[in-house]
């Protein structure tokens, strides 16, 4: 009798195993990839304000989130004609029937409160169509000049809660702008929005000044500038505009970057025919070298953990990647394929070093994984080069040259952006050429 | 006719002693407005003696420039007032930050060769432009060949 | 292989399991069925490390039935193959389950576990499910071979599976060749491998989807393993990632689907909330596949669920709730 009990509980037993692992599994490997179709209809808005100027403003700050998000390449925001649903407030709940029909993924809804004349308030909700849940809703209060900045920050909630990773609208951009003849192109620092707004000119053109770069606080630009005949690396500081050389060296100093903490700034000097990698403590001007060769050691650029430096050298007969430890022991070479490699910068999320790579007569910007592995390029031209990442590690910006055509005229040099997945390149649009673009952080961070 | 407008305002600049960093000329040009050159320049602008060319990412002196700057060390040692500096110049075919480490060698290579001549180092100053100064626009190895140089500027 | 066609043995049983259960239950006190529950949740706990002790215990039992099974109702095998190939793997795989105290831990795996083993030992070579699948079929057929007696009779049956997987590997190189663009590569558009990676079958597919349909085995009509590529297919139509997220090129997103009768979605439940709760780059292509899983189910009569009430509507306990699977790279990229 307990043999058979025995016997059935264990049958039983292997029959509700078998029964576990047989529920239907399948794998989906793959997918497409294309921008999420997202509803942005009008806001709604009410309060202090005549209904036509506070529509305005909330059309504006439409727009602006519109631009953002389509620039980005990850989102399309579908045409409002085809809309079934429009609404009259932020407690309006979504038809997501409505939504689904027009097969919007994702929806944002917003209102704006004019509070007083000057003080508006933005509320967002972002909503998962098909899912029928909120993913993210938010309330702000700006000065009604501020509605620009609060467009962008309202596409990076909406980046983020979308892609799980910080958005990068909130940010500006700093680079050379170029005019003048070809031999003797005019070259002043600049600065404006990730998008192109609010443009302005930094210097006046008198000295040549060359690779700009942002601190991670955003106060100060590092840069070269040939002033007094002298290359040498400066600091200035975006508020005051006052510009200070740093260190006192005995040979040209330049491609300068900031360590993720600020604290540090690392560069090359070339002297006597060497170029060597150098660290400086900015709050104790403490100078330490870090490479030792008679080779060429630039671009330098640190890991976002700042325990890792990546650069170029010459060392082995042509310029090649090497990534060694902040201290400068550990040199390990990461690139080996076909061609030179140059100006490598590890991405903010630390998973990509983007690089230029000559090859053939013609330039590419790629990316590698750290240790090398996982080659990719990116960009391809006649001249391609500088890459500089958005603060989230997901797009590259770099700028372009056209070559000169047969009269001696320059090509035009632009800025480009391209995602990290080598799709959406787009150009920056800059009042005239532009070179040598850096990122800012996110503004909204700092 | 706006190039050759430059070349002479070039030649003109150097013959002052200018200071400026004035972007050179090319080369055929370069001996007419050497006919206006003052006396002592004009050994060095004349049949373009104020340059040596390097091959691609080289930054090791060829025979030409070798007997280019055996010229330019004659005439320092017979004029040891003058005092020099040493362009170096990249063609465009290399990224910014590179080209201006190899520019600063080509000067050194320069300037070590002048120095091993007799010429006391502390009359030569070197200055590196990378690509930023080219001589010839182009996209061509004549014009990245012309690009490569290292120019020597004679100063009072 | 020898474990899980001792499954498929095992659940022939069900009639006669559900039959002998039902007694006990008419019959025994109340504390004997919480003995029973008791004793099941145990072994269920020890599945894993102890499974196949009981299984080969039952071998000899199974022996008996396997010359019975026929393949071919099960799964789309033309009769032609079944002699040469299909069948003569069965019987191979009797075998080695008789000796599966030796050699079962490098042959097979319990299903789940192999699915896990496939996707992080696929990262060298730019494989996708299929091919992992196949890669489980290679190690389950090549293990024989070490087994002298039966060495020879295997070889076929492995060549061909080699070559489906030197071709599944070309097919799924799409994906990440359009997912991430390269500009030394073809800059192609925004596609996606066709769908006729299900419909064009080669008769070496067919061998291996044999196989596969024999071994995984299931005790009421399961689908087809184009069945399931179709749906997996469909359901990649629906999806669409970001392929740019950090971290994307090693996730695995796991959503158990509940279906209705009709074959409507009921519900989509993310698994690993955990992750789900701490890596926003997660939580972000989890999204995106739970939105794929509705976005297919508004497609309506082109739903990939609808197969389950068109062709196996009898048997809705077995589908009600599947189990989805979403690997964009399948680690193809490193």
């Amino acid at each position: 009798m307990i043999k058979k009990i025995f016997l059935v509980t264990l049958l039983f037993s292997l029959f509700l195993t078998g029964f576990a692992k047989a529920e239907l599994s399948i794998d989906i490997t793959g997918a497409r990839s294309e921008p999420m179709a997202v509803g942005l209809p009008e806001f709604s808005v009410s309060g202090q304000m005549a209904k036509e100027d506070a529509q305005e403003t909330a059309q504006k700050i439409v727009q602006v989130i519109e631009s953002d998000l389509t620039s980005s390449g990850l989102f399309k925001i579908l045409d409002s004609l085809a809309y079934l649903q429009s609404f009259k407030g932020i407690e309006d709940a979504p038809a997501f029937v409505d939504w689904q029909a027009i097969s919007a993924e994702a929806l944002i809804q917003g209102h704006v409160d004019y509070l007083s004349k000057k003080q508006i308030r933005i509320s967002v909700r972002l909503w998962d169509v098909y899912a029928a849940q909120e993913l993210y809703s938010a309330t702000m209060e700006v000065d009604e000049k501020g509605w620009r900045r609060a467009a962008h920050m309202i596409a990076d909630a909406v980046y983020k809660r979308i892609t799980g990773e910080d958005g990068y609208f909130d940010t500006r951009i700093v680079y050379i702008a170029e005019t003048g003849p070809a031999l003797n192109r005019i070259k002043r620092l600049a600065i404006m929005d990730q998008d192109g707004e609010n443009h302005q000119f930094l210097t006046d053109g008198l000295n040549l000044v060359l690779t700009p770069r942002f601190s991670p606080n955003m106060q100060q630009i590092t840069y070269m500038s040939y002033y007094k005949d002298t290359p040498r690396v400066y600091l200035f500081d975006i508020e005051s505009g006052r510009q200070q050389v740093v260190g006192d060296f005995p040979g040209m100093t330049f491609a300068p970057r900031f360590s993720p903490d600020g604290h540090k700034l690392i560069m090359s000097m070339a002297d006597n025919g060497k170029t060597d990698i150098f660290e400086m403590n900015l709050d104790t001007r403490v100078i330490r070298q870090l490479t030792r060769s008679s080779a060429i050691d630039t671009s330098p650029s640190y890991s976002p953990d700042g325990k890792q430096i990546v650069f170029n050298s010459d060392r082995s007969g042509a310029q090649q990647l090497y990534v060694m430890d902040a201290n400068g022991k550990n040199v390990k070479r990461i690139s080996f394929g076909n061609g030179r490699y140059a100006t490598p910068v590890w991405s903010p999320r630390g998973d990509y070093i983007a690089f230029t790579k000559m090859a053939g007569g013609r330039f590419y910007i790629g990316v590698m994984f750290p240790d090398g592995r996982g080659e990719r390029l990116i960009a391809e031209g006649y001249l391609v080069e500088a890459p500089t990442w958005s603060p989230n590690g997901r797009i590259l910006m770099y700028f372009r040259q056209d070559p000169p055509n047969r009269d001696g005229i320059p090509g035009a040099t632009k800025i480009y952006a391209v995602d990290i997945t080598g799709y959406n390149e787009r150009r920056l649009i800059t009042p005239v050429d532009a070179s040598d673009p850096a990122w800012s952080p996110l503004l909204s961070n700092r | 006719m706006k190039k050759r407008l430059f070349a002479v305002l070039a030649a003109v600049a150097l013959i002052s002693g200018c200071a400026s960093t004035t972007p050179a000329e090319e080369e055929d040009e370069a001996s007419a407005a050497a006919q206006q050159a003052a006396e002592q320049s004009e050994a060095f602008v004349q049949n373009a003696k104020d340059r040596v060319f390097f091959g691609f990412d080289k930054s090791n002196l060829s025979a030409d420039a070798v007997r280019v700057l055996k010229v330019q060390a004659e005439y320092l040692k017979a004029n040891p007032t003058k005092k020099i500096v040493i362009e170096g110049h990249t063609d465009d075919r290399g990224t910014r930050e590179y080209n201006l480490a190899l520019g600063e060698r080509r000067a050194v290579a320069v300037k070590n060769y002048l120095i091993s001549r007799g010429v006391d180092a502390d009359r030569i100053r070197v200055i590196s432009y990378g690509k930023e100064r080219p001589a010839v626009v182009g996209a061509n190895e004549a014009a990245w060949s012309q690009n490569r140089r290292a120019v020597t500027l004679v100063k009072d | 292989m020898g474990l899980r066609l001792s499954f498929f043995m095992r659940l022939r049983h069900c009639p006669f399991l559900f039959k002998t259960v039902q007694a006990a239950f008419d019959h025994m006190p109340i504390v004997f069925s919480l003995l029973l529950h008791f004793f099941a949740v145990f072994l269920l706990t020890y599945d894993f490390s102890s499974a196949h002790q009981p299984e080969v215990v039952s071998v000899p039992m199974f022996v008996v039935d396997l010359s019975q099974v026929k393949i071919a109702e099960m799964t789309n095998l033309p009769p032609k193959l079944i002699p040469t190939a299909a069948k003569k793997e069965t019987k191979k795989s009797v075998r080695t389950s008789a000796y599966s105290k030796a050699s079962a831990k490098n042959s097979v795996q319990p299903e789940t576990r192999g699915g896990k083993a496939g996707t992080s030992g696929g990262k060298k070579s730019s494989s996708a499910a299929l091919e992992n699948d196949l890669n489980k079929l290679l190690k389950s057929v090549t293990a024989p071979q070490k087994q002298p007696e039966s060495a020879a009779s295997v070889q076929p049956p492995a060549n061909s599976i080699k070559n489906t997987g030197n071709q599944g590997g070309g097919e799924t190189d799409d994906p990440f060749k359009t997912l991430l663009a390269s500009v030394d590569g073809i800059k192609s558009g925004m596609g996606y491998a066709d769908a006729h990676t299900a419909a064009e079958v080669n008769p070496d597919e067919i061998v291996t989807e044999g196989i596969e349909g024999g071994q995984g085995g299931s005790y009421m009509q399961e689908l087809s393993v184009s069945e399931k590529d179709m749906i997996g297919i469909k359901l990649r139509e629906c999806w669409n990632l970001d392929a740019g997220v950090r971290g994307v090129h090693n996730m695995l997103i796991e959503i158990r689907v509940f279906l209705n009768k009709d074959g409507t979605v009921k519900d989509a439940k993310i698994l690993n909330k955990t992750k789900y709760n701490k890596d926003t780059a997660y939580r972000s292509v989890a999204e995106s596949a739970r939105r794929a899983v509705y976005i297919c189910d508004k497609k309506k009569e082109d739903s990939p669920f609808k197969i389950f009430p068109k062709n196996y509507e009898q048997s809705y306990d077995t589908w009600k709730t599947l189990l989805l699977r979403f690997n964009p790279f399948d680690g193809g990229v490193i």
